[in-house]
């Protein structure tokens, strides 16, 4: 764990602001063996729309993922169209030739009972529910939700209750006719992965990607705990859902993957101090399941902040990693406007706002050196010219959806 | 007499068609009642066996809820908020001082979480909770008034719940009273409880229809069943649910597929039809055996007609040759003895002839192959010559014939020949004791009258019966074939006139009508 400081020191004399970065790497696996044990619900659409290759590529899709897991893991198959069926109920993925034969025999049909799906799916993930193992449902769907509740907030309070649970959903986009909005509300609020599929070609390697990261889940259940002390208070947590009352600013990430980096990134207020000094600002707690130990673990680190007279020292000590992820995560938030902007018409704003975006991106990219946020930036401007077409909606709203998504979770594909 | 049969045969079948359906039609429709009212209770059987199952699953959630909560230290602002963090039901916990007032959470230092929720749940709230703008139709059954307050309720009651309607849909609290007074809850994600209750219900059970939750606005929730429902369908059954989702009802959709009552009405209709192939089948058997009985019995009267014909030749014959003899006879001394033989053997053959002429004239009719050929005839003569054959064995048996009158008619002679041959063959045998009979020809009709023993009133009409012969005294020792009168009848009728009897005491007279208008000269 890391906890550190954009702007580690600041000017003196008066209040300031900086941001504070919690970072969580996840240790490596050494072989599939010393994996955590996962329980997998996968969720396909059936209805009819995707009839054709998109069916036929999501079946083998799903076949080769159970191919992936080891005898003790724990796979269901739930299919909707207007009802909802539980093809496979959990069970060893030993019984993997059953399973799959009743992947292969599936067809198409009927409407989209989207939260009935996922609801059943979460029911036979409870069935074998474990801190020990990875819960994990994977939606697969190429439409609308048009039978049960069917809001982008709704299946966010679904994604959260399942969070809450310790179930993430990954939802895989599928086509241009999904609805992008609802399906990165389930993905984001259960910390699950989001993914927007073009092609049903690539759709085997998307469910690759997938299972890879959750056969790599090395810990769970992560709650970080920023308290801050000594006159610093939390502003707001950047580009993400945080607890924040008085001093304390508290978030929960459902899992992190072996080698992963994820992150919390904090505006704090601070104190004004005399220069030269310097002080504690702030306790960082992290507690998580370990993934290998089947224990609680906790870390504990502290964040101290030093006062200087002049500008030039301020900006040599300045933390580039930490400034990268906050500038990145301010982008994202004002991506996430834009797509909001245009949704109402304002296509002129929302193109604007882009613009802004990537020369805010192109500047910091500079001045941090990053070619991240370059290319970032480049992003944006694209972004610009497309949110102004007509077909904007078809393609590059969901690229739009899935890229803030994966700034957001930092999510590795 | 076969179109007749035709007629029998179709009512034979059609009445007990017509009879069949009318009872199916009405078996049916008393069986569709009861099956639908018994489908009806089973519909409701189902349903309500639904509605206890998400019953249950809610007083699940109450009872964790429950134990969640009692260990809950109320003065713990920072247990309350981890409970929320980990707990997937709950997304806020509240307490409520005795007096009604809301001690946590307080405006100052609310998370945002927290602030959202005292705006959404300010109508309970304020004025000391007030319940009044609760949408809760039954509250007086639950024991509390409208205006209650939730710490008033809890005086009353240790649980509850509190639902309202804002915003997106449904929103509950769910509560239950401390032992230090006031009350502490939590509010109860709807999207959380909707996914566990869909989680207890089943995926595919029922074959037929589509059984579906629905929301206030009858949206569904979750649906099951094979049966797509067609657009616009109305419900077969809907209940709604127990408390706290009362405004969430369950409903059944006939759904696409065959229903039960299709089922058994299929079965009803092939057991009519079934029956109905049973009745024809009955019916083309009888009318099979009656239509081979009636070919035998026309096969019986051709070979009668053929053996006739072949009667008929020699028989010619024999007469002619005892013509020419008793011509021969003639002139010869001594003839009485063989001349009187010879009579015998003509008349005879004359009443052997007649006898066949008969037959064959009534098989010709039987089969619709009887004409005439009218023409004006002089009815003088030809009653002369059949009297004349008559005489011979009238002389034996000491009957004595008159003809008197004369007239022309316009008739087939051969036929008015053959009614009075008849006649007299008639009064040959019946009626030789009155020993008198006269033919007296008139304008229009011809009578014969004898002065036998004549024939009771009532048996009168029946004497025109084929085959039928009165009494064993009168028929005692006298051959016939029972089809003279019947054959002097038709053939009268047939052209154009009539044979009527009277009885003339004694004896009977026999009226033999001529055609009116036609062929009589003027």
């Amino acid at each position: 764990m890391t906890a550190q400081l954009g702007s580690p020191v600041v000017l003196a004399n008066g209040k300031r602001t900086a941001y504070l970065k919690v970072g969580l790497t996840g240790f490596a696996l050494e072989d599939d063996k010393s994996r955590a044990s996962v329980n997998l619900a996968i969720v396909i659409d059936r209805s009819s729309s995707m009839s054709g290759e998109k069916f036929e590529r999501a079946k083998e899709a799903a076949s080769l993922a159970v191919d992936r897991l080891r005898d003790d893991d724990i796979i269901s198959v739930v299919t909707y169209d207007s009802t909802v069926d539980v093809l496979v109920p959990a069970t060893r993925a030993s019984e993997r030739e059953a399973v799959k034969y009743k992947i292969r025999s599936l067809q198409p049909r009927g409407m989209t009972a989207l939260f009935g799906g996922v609801a059943k799916g979460a029911q036979e993930v409870r069935k074998f529910l474990s801190g020990n193992r990875v819960n994990r449902i994977i939606l697969l769907s190429d439409g609308q939700a048009n039978i049960g509740p069917s809001t982008p907030n709704e299946l966010g309070r679904l994604g959260i209750t399942l969070g809450k649970e310790n179930i993430s959903v990954t939802t895989l986009g599928l086509g241009l006719g999904y609805n992008e909005d609802l399906m990165a509300q389930l993905a984001l609020k259960s910390d699950g992965n989001h993914a927007f599929i073009e092609d049903a070609s690539q759709l085997a390697k998307v469910f690759d990607s997938e299972l890879g990261d959750v056969l790599a889940v090395v810990a769970q259940e992560i709650t970080i705990k920023v308290n801050l002390m000594d006159g610093a208070r939390p502003i707001k947590a950047l580009d993400r859902d945080a607890e924040i009352r008085g001093s304390q600013a508290i978030v929960s990430l459902n899992q992190l993957y072996a080698r992963q980096e994820r992150y919390f990134l904090l505006e704090v207020e601070l104190p004004a101090g005399a220069p030269g000094t310097s002080r504690e600002i702030a306790k960082v707690e992290v507690s998580y399941g370990n993934m290998l130990t089947q224990k609680t673990d906790r870390l504990f680190a502290n964040v101290g902040v030093g006062f200087a007279a002049s500008l030039a020292e301020v900006d040599a000590r300045t933390n580039k990693d930490v400034m990268v992820s906050a500038v990145e995560a301010i982008a994202n938030e004002r991506s996430r406007l834009a797509v909001a902007l245009r949704d109402e018409g304002k296509v002129e704003d929302a193109q604007n706002l882009l613009r802004d975006n990537a020369s805010y991106l192109q500047m910091n990219s500079v001045k941090l050196s990053s070619p991240k946020l370059n290319k970032a930036s480049i992003m944006n401007n694209n972004d610009a010219e497309e949110v102004a077409k007509s077909s904007w909606d078809l393609g590059t709203r969901k690229k739009m959806r899935k890229a803030q998504h994966t700034t957001e979770t930092q999510q590795r594909y | 007499m076969r179109d007749k049969l035709t007629i029998v045969f179709g009512l034979l079948v059609l009445v007990p068609v017509i009879l069949l359906a009318l009872m199916g039609a009405k078996v049916a429709r008393d069986e569709q009642t009861m099956v639908a009212a018994r489908l009806e209770s089973l519909r409701e059987d189902r349903l309500q066996g639904l509605a206890v199952d998400i019953r249950r699953t809610i007083e699940l959630t109450e009872a964790e809820l429950g134990a969640t909560l009692a260990l809950l230290d109320s003065n713990d602002a920072e247990k309350m908020r981890d409970l929320v963090r980990i707990n997937p039901m709950i997304t806020q916990v509240f307490v409520v001082r005795t007096d009604g007032e809301l001690s946590f959470p307080v405006k100052e230092g609310a998370t945002e979480a927290e602030r959202a929720f005292l705006a959404r749940t300010e109508a309970i709230w304020r004025g000391k909770a007030m319940l009044a703008d609760l949408r809760d139709a039954d509250a007086s059954d639950r024991g509390y008034a409208r205006g209650d307050s939730i710490s008033a309720l809890a005086a009353r009651r240790p649980r509850g719940w509190v639902t309202w309607y804002w915003e997106e849909g449904l929103h509950l609290l769910h509560w239950q009273a401390r032992t230090e007074g006031g009350v502490i809850g939590v509010e109860v994600d709807r999207v959380a409880l909707i996914a566990r209750v869909i989680g207890v219900l089943p995926e595919i059970d029922v074959e037929d229809g589509r059984l579906v939750m629905l929301d206030l606005r009858a949206e569904p929730l979750f649906q099951w069943g094979r049966g797509e429902p067609k657009d616009g369908e109305k419900t077969r059954a809907r209940r709604a649910l127990d408390h706290p989702l009362e405004s969430y009802s369950l409903a059944e959709f006939p759904g696409a597929g065959g229903t039960f009552e299709e089922t058994t009405q299929v079965g009803l209709w092939a057991s009519l039809i079934a029956a109905l192939g049973m009745v024809f089948a009955l019916a083309a058997y009888f009318h099979r055996e009656r239509t081979r009985e009636a070919r035998e019995a026309r096969q019986k009267v051709n070979f009668v007609t053929q053996v006739s014909h072949e009667l008929k030749t020699p028989l010619t014959n024999i007469r002619m040759y005892a013509e020419l003899l008793s011509e021969d006879l003639e002139g010869l001394e001594d003839t009485a003895t063989p001349r009187r033989h010879l009579e015998v053997i003509v008349s005879e053959s004359q009443r052997l002839s007649r006898l066949i002429h008969n037959i064959l004239t009534f098989s010709r009719h039987q089969s619709d192959k009887l004409t005439l050929r009218p023409t004006d005839v002089p009815l003088r003569p030809l009653a002369d010559a059949v009297v004349a054959q008559f005489e011979p064995s009238f002389a034996a048996k000491g009957l004595k014939a008159e003809v008197s009158g004369e007239s022309t008619a316009h008739v087939d002679p051969d036929a008015v020949g053959q009614i009075l041959g008849n006649l007299l063959s008639n009064v040959e045998k019946y009626a030789s004791d009155g020993h008198r009979v006269e033919v007296e020809i008139k304008d229009d009709r011809m009578e014969v009258r004898d002065h036998g023993p004549g024939v009771p009133p009532e048996d009168l009409r029946r004497i025109f019966e084929p085959f039928v012969r009165l009494g064993d005294k009168l028929s005692d020792g006298v051959t016939g074939t029972g089809i003279g009168l019947t054959i002097a009848g038709e053939l009268a009728r047939l052209q154009g006139g009539s044979l009527d009897v009277e009885r003339a005491n004694p004896g009977l007279r026999f009226t033999l009508r001529f055609p009116k208008e036609k062929g009589l000269p003027s």
